[in-house]
This record gives C-alpha cells, structure tokens and sequence, in this order.
C-alpha cells in the first residue's frame, strides 16, 4: 500500500514539474550573440525564398542568429504568441492590423529608429503611424491598378481608359454574351479606388467621423453598380473565379482592379496570357488608388530589442530592400528606390505611379466590423440586391458605433 | 413487452436499512481513510488531465467573456467589462448584434435543415445495410462511410468544384431541365423563401414584418430561409455526417435481440408494424445520442465555412462559430468571441434540453 501510495505521489509530482519546467527566461544582456525568432507570413514561395537568404546574409554577419518562422494562419499564431506573453522579437504586421496591435501595446515603436526613416513614402509613413507614432518601418508596398489582356484590347481597339467615361465605354466593348468586360472583386480594398478617385472617403482625414453620407461616395458607388448593372463589370464569383487574376488568366474578362501581386501569379498560373498594368482612369476627383503594405515589427515584450532593432535596420537598408523586392515584384517602400526598381522592369511603372497618390487603406482599432459591413454592402451593389443609399447609411451607423458621434 | 426489458435492475440498487447500513458507513469511513487517499492519487492524473485541458479553459473563457480583451497582449492587460459583451451582442443595436442575429438565424436554418436529414438518412442507410438479404454489406458499409473519414477541408474543396458556375452540378441540371443553368451556387445571398415569395410577386415585405425587429434584424429578415450558398453547405455536412450517424444506427440495430423479431413475426405482425413498433421504439436511445451530437455539430458549424465561404456572401453563410474566429482573431476582439461561445453553449444546452423532452414525451 505504502509503496502504491509513493508510486502515485511520485507520478503526481512529475506531472507538477513538467507543467512549471519552462521558465521561460530570456536575458537582455549583450547586444551580439543573441538568436532572435521571426514571425512572417508567405504569399509566395519566391518570397519565402529571398526572405531566408537575407536572413542567411545576416546570420552570417556574425552579429546575431535569427531564426524564421513562416506560418500558415498567420494571424492565430501571431495572436496566440502575443496573449501568451512570449512573441517573436520580430514580426510582420499587416498595414491594417497595425492600430489594433498598436492600442494593445504590443509594439515596440522603432519605425525612426532606422536609418533615413524619411525616405519611406509618405502614405506608408501614415499607415504605420498610430496616435501620431510611427511604429514600424515598412517592409515593401503594392498598389492597385488597371490590369488588362492587351491581345483583347488590341482586337477590340480600345485604348487603356483616362476617364470613368472611357472607362465604361472600354468595359462596354469588351463585353460578350455571358462575359463581362471588367471583373471587380467586391470589396473595399478594390472598390475604395473610386471612392479615391471621387475624393470620397469612407471617414474623414483624422479618422474621427464618418464621411459615407457625401454626395460624392454615393457618385462612386452608383457609378461601378451601374457599371455592374449593365453586365459590363462582374465579381470574380460571379464569372467562376476565385479573384481577378485568374479571371484575367481564364478569360473570362478583359480588365481587372489588382495590385503588384498578380504578377507572380500570371508567372505563375498564366505564362502564356499577355497582360499589361495602366494606372487606374481618374475620376472627378482626379486620380485614385489604394496602397497595401506590411512592416517588421518588433514586440515591446521582446528582451532582446536592440538585437532585434539592429536586424530590422539590415532588413530596411536600401541595399537589401532592393534585394528582396527584386524577385517578386511589390515595390521597395523608400521612395529613392523606384527608379533602380524600374530599371529592370519598366512595364510596372504604372504601379510605382501609384505611390505617390495611394490613399492608405487603415483605419482604428475595431474598424474591421465596419469594413466588413461595407463589403457586404459593396458585394450587393455588385449583386444589384441593394441600392446605395442603404450601403451608405449602414456603413455609416456601423462606423458610429466604432467611432462615436 | 418493449418497456419490461427496462425494468429489472432498479430493485437491487436500493438501500438497504438495518444493520447492513450501519456496516457500510464503517465501511465508507475506511474508505475516506488510507485507501481513500490512494484512490486519489490513482484517479489524480486523469484528474489533472481534465482539469488542464477542460475545466480550466473552460472557466478562463468565461472569465474573459467578462472582460474587455484584445487577444494581442497577456490576459492581465485586459480591463473589466461587466456585461458588455453579452449587451453588445444581444441588446445594444448596432453592428455587432446585427451580426450576431444573423449568424443566429443562418445556424438555425442550418440545425433545422441538415439534423432531420442527416438522422433520417442515416438510419434509412442502416436499416439498409443491416437488411439480412443484402449482398455486399462491407461494400456498402464502406461507401457510405466514406465521406466521414475523408478530411472536410479536401471535401469542402471538391463541392466548391461540383457547384461552381460551369460545375457538374449546373451541367446536369442543364441537362435535365429546359434553358441552361448558370447559377453561382456559393455566390447566392437571397434567403430561398424570400426568393419565393418573389415568385409569387411578394417582393417587397409586409409592412407588420418589415417594421417589427428582433436583435436588430426584421422579422421579414428572420423569415428569410436559408440563402443557396448555406444550402450548399448543408447539403455537404450532411452527405460527411449521414457516414458517422449510419454506424451508430447500424450498432443499435445490431442491439435489437433478433427472438422480438420473432415473436412479432408469430404474432402475425406485418413488416411495417414490426419497423414501427419494435425497431424504431428499441432505437429510441440510439436516436437520442445521433440527434444530440448533430445537434451539438451543427451548431458549432466551421471548417466548411472557412474553406468555403469566409461567411458570405452578404453575410449569408455567417454562423456563430465563424464569427467567434472573425472576432477573436481577426477583429482583436477576444471577450466578446469568448461571450459568443458561451451564448451558443447555452442555446445548444435549450436544444437538447428541447429534443430530450420531445423523445421522453413519446414514451410515456
């Protein structure tokens, strides 16, 4: 019986020691010599593969030891490394989730911490910037422009559109029986263009109230339902596709709203279609666009912060941001880079053109469930289910509650 | 005949008075001794396994569901938010309540929908499979059981496939019926009776249903039905499911003592009077488990939605389940995802509660 109860106590005091075994220490200490961990997330395997030779390139500086990490469901990972107190030292930060992580403090701010942080442009400057702190510096950026099949356009005769009316005029000749000219996914991050374009905004500069009720917003919506309306524009959904690309790349339309990325993936799925990227047409309000953009954050709760300072700082140097931008075409986020960018491929100026009005797409913290709202707004105007006054006004009751007043 | 195989067994379990008691509390007092230390210990492990893994997450989630917590920081970072989340969710009008409802309505549509067809499938396979005259019952067996054990995302992807616009689904119906079918089933957010009624020429709602609103949405929008691409989705979690509940049919069937059978067939009971008094009564606890777990099943609704959908279109495939990983992970909103889950643990308690009334009411 003893020797029973001992084996038991024994067994229940593993069990203890295994579950408080990891201390989870970390020391401050030196500045070199210190292994930090990276969170990342992959959009492509030629990015996965540029990003571990220039952490190569860095561990064999000497000066620190970074190990990578690439995850699928990026978000859960991240967020459960943050709620349990032990983040990577360094992280991508999607330009949109950046208020939310920034209100939870869970950043360290060191975007001015590198060299030159005035070369960044200005938009991607303000997307990382939260209550007036620029928290990270970017990592690259993208813009969305006019994508189109230049064999169609070349058949049809038609010019890439300057204007909203050529615009329509354009979708309304690449129309066929069943196949629409211009294929939109329905969503902010496509449809905001217009909206730029229009000099609408879903809230005002400041971000402290909401703009939806403008005439203006109400101009830029009406005008792609109509163009929906009318058959000459479409969802990728709606034509059987997954997004615009591919939607290009079937055929099944002629146009399309995309940015940087979707030249990888022609590369990729579509090598034999021909293509060519124009700046978006300019609205009333002259011309418009959005810019998307990740930065490398590096966690307040990280103990190894000037190691980790020191590795962003190689990251962002113009040298390796040139490097890394190469292969994969986004564009280096210091504007004195554009022009070596484009020195090997001049066909994506138009994309390099939208830097310099790109409207930045983020918001404040908790605005997600207003975007949403508009998406599901936007997704009904391309449907024709809803009219536009009733998108405008429950985005503008949902971003009420967000923003107050 | 039936209710008598229940019977025995009570009359042993009662206490027995007398001296016989008075030995047994000696006999509890030594258990709560030595022995009852080491019976501790021994059960300490399993114990401690469930308190890790079940009781303790289970009681820091509705702890958070308390707090206001953005899930990107430690827990202590959080701050009190009393009853917020829940208000927020369920009387407070606004976006978040509107949400809520909707994902409400969908997942019930979704419950009613597939829980009678899985079950009622399911048990019709197995009788099936289980008819003694069957040739090739493994075959059989093994077909049916096959979409359970395949991974729902993979088969989440194969119905993407089958219903897009120039999918197998609208070929056939192409086929079969006069014009060509070109519908983007998952891209469909129209509730199907709201699509009817607009048949009908009803297009616009009934003022008494457009003006009156629960949570936020109006009863017009309650009454909605579910939308083709929640259709589509139900019509796949039943073809995975019927697999699973068609075993736990076949099991019970198995059960049935064949001399019953027998005795009716004496009795000159007819093969329909057999099917309905001996079978479906002796299948009643069987029932009871495939409807209680698809219940629980259908109300936490997921994986097929994310691969699928993402809760749209319109937020017509939005379900509770869906929106708790939208909240907690993509919206930092990690107290009200956690209220979310216990607000849907409390309905899927009212509806098994609800079902185990109904199958006990029958018996009695």
């Amino acid at each position: 019986m003893n020797r029973l109860r001992a084996l038991a106590l024994t067994a229940v005091a593993c069990l203890a020691v295994a579950a408080c075994g990891d201390d989870g220490g970390g020391s401050a200490g030196t500045e070199t010599g210190v292994s930090l961990s990276m969170y990342a997330f992959s959009s492509s395997p030629a990015e996965d593969q540029t990003l571990r030779k220039i952490i190569d390139d860095y561990n064999k500086l000497g000066r620190n030891t970074v190990t990578l990490n690439i995850l699928p469901e990026y978000d859960t990972a991240l967020t459960t490394a943050l709620a349990g107190g032990q983040p990577p030292d360094v992280f991508y930060v999607n330009d949109n989730k950046l208020p939310d992580l920034a209100k939870a403090g869970t950043l360290e701010p060191i975007g001015d911490k590198v060299d030159n942080p005035s070369d960044f442009y200005e938009s991607l400057r303000q997307s990382f910037t939260y209550n007036g702190v620029f928290y990270c510096p970017p990592k690259d950026f993208s813009t969305l422009q006019l994508i189109y099949n230049t064999d169609e356009l070349a058949k049809a005769n038609v010019q890439p559109p300057k204007t909203w009316e050529e615009l329509s005029a354009a979708a309304k000749t690449l129309t066929k029986p069943g196949r629409p000219g211009l294929v939109i996914n329905p969503e902010f991050y496509r449809w905001g263009v217009f909206m730029a374009q229009a000099g609408a905004w879903p809230t005002n500069t400041e971000i402290t109230s909401m703009t939806m009720d403008s005439a203006q917003m109400s101009q830029a919506l009406q005008f792609v339902a109509d163009l929906h309306k009318g058959g000459f524009a479409a969802s990728p959904a709606s034509v059987g596709t997954g997004w615009g690309g591919e939607a290009i790349g079937k055929g099944k339309a002629a146009m399309t709203i995309e940015g940087n990325w979707i030249v990888g993936a022609m590369k990729n799925d579509f090598p034999t279609v021909k293509y060519a990227v124009a700046e978006l047409p300019a609205g009333p309000s002259g011309k418009g666009t959005m810019a998307f953009s990740v930065c490398y954050g590096v966690a307040k709760a990280s103990t190894k912060k000037a190691a980790a300072i020191d590795f962003v700082k190689f990251l962002v140097s113009p040298e390796k941001q040139l490097e890394f931008t190469k292969a994969f075409p986004v564009m280096p986020s210091r504007k004195s880079l554009a022009g070596q960018w484009l020195a090997d491929k001049p066909e994506l100026q138009a994309f390099v053109a939208g830097g310099d009005y790109a409207k930045k797409s983020v918001f404040v913290p908790g605005f997600k469930t207003v975007i949403d709202t508009l998406n599901d707004g936007i997704q009904g105007l391309a449907a024709g289910n809803k009219p536009v006054p009733e998108v405008v006004s429950s985005t503008q009751n949902a971003g009420k509650d967000v923003l107050g007043g | 005949m039936v209710d008598t195989t229940q019977l025995p067994g009570t009359a042993e379990t009662a206490a027995v008075p007398g001296p016989a008691g008075r030995r047994r509390r000696n006999r509890t007092s030594r258990i709560h001794g030595r022995q009852g230390l080491a019976g501790w210990l021994f059960v300490m492990p399993a114990l401690l396994g469930l308190g890790t893994f079940l009781l303790l997450p289970i009681l820091l989630a509705l702890w958070v569901s308390f707090r206001d917590w953005s899930g990107l920081a430690p827990l202590d970072t959080s701050t009190p938010a009393g009853l917020d989340n829940y208000r927020d969710l369920l009387v407070k009008s606004g976006i978040v309540q509107s949400d809520f409802a909707k994902s409400l309505r969908n997942n019930l549509y979704y419950v009613l929908g597939v829980v009678p067809a899985q079950t009622a499938l399911a048990f019709v396979l197995a009788v099936v499979v289980n008819a003694k005259l069957l040739k090739g019952k493994t075959f059989f067996r093994t077909a049916f059981y096959f979409p359970s054990v395949t991974s729902s995302i993979a088969v989440a992807f194969i119905f993407v496939f089958l219903f897009s616009p120039t999918g197998v689904v609208n070929v056939l119906l192409s086929a079969l019926l006069p014009g060509s079918v070109e519908t983007v089933w998952l891209n469909e957010p129209d509730g199907v009776f709201h699509v009817v009624l607009g048949w009908l020429g009803v297009d616009t709602p009934p003022g008494l249903l457009a003006d009156h609103r629960f949570m936020g949405l109006s009863y017009w929008d309650w009454l909605s039905g579910p939308s083709l691409a929640l259709l589509t989705i139900m019509a796949l979690a039943t073809w995975t499911t019927i697999g699973t509940f068609m075993l736990m049919f076949l099991a019970g069937l198995q059960n049935i003592p064949e001399d019953l059978d027998e005795a009716a067939l004496i009795d000159g009971a007819s093969p329909r009077q057999r099917f309905f008094r001996i079978t479906v009564p002796l299948m009643r606890p069987t029932l009871f488990l495939v409807l209680t777990l698809g219940i629980i099943g259908t109300w936490q609704v997921f994986d097929q939605i994310y691969a699928m959908t993402s809760g749209g279109p319109q937020k017509a495939t939005l379900t509770p389940a869906y929106l708790i990983y939208r909240d907690g992970f993509e919206n930092s909103a990690m107290g009200r995802a956690a209220a979310i889950a216990f607000i849907v643990f409390a309905i899927i308690l009212v509806f098994t509660g609800i079902q185990r009334f109904v199958l006990r009411g029958r018996t009695e």
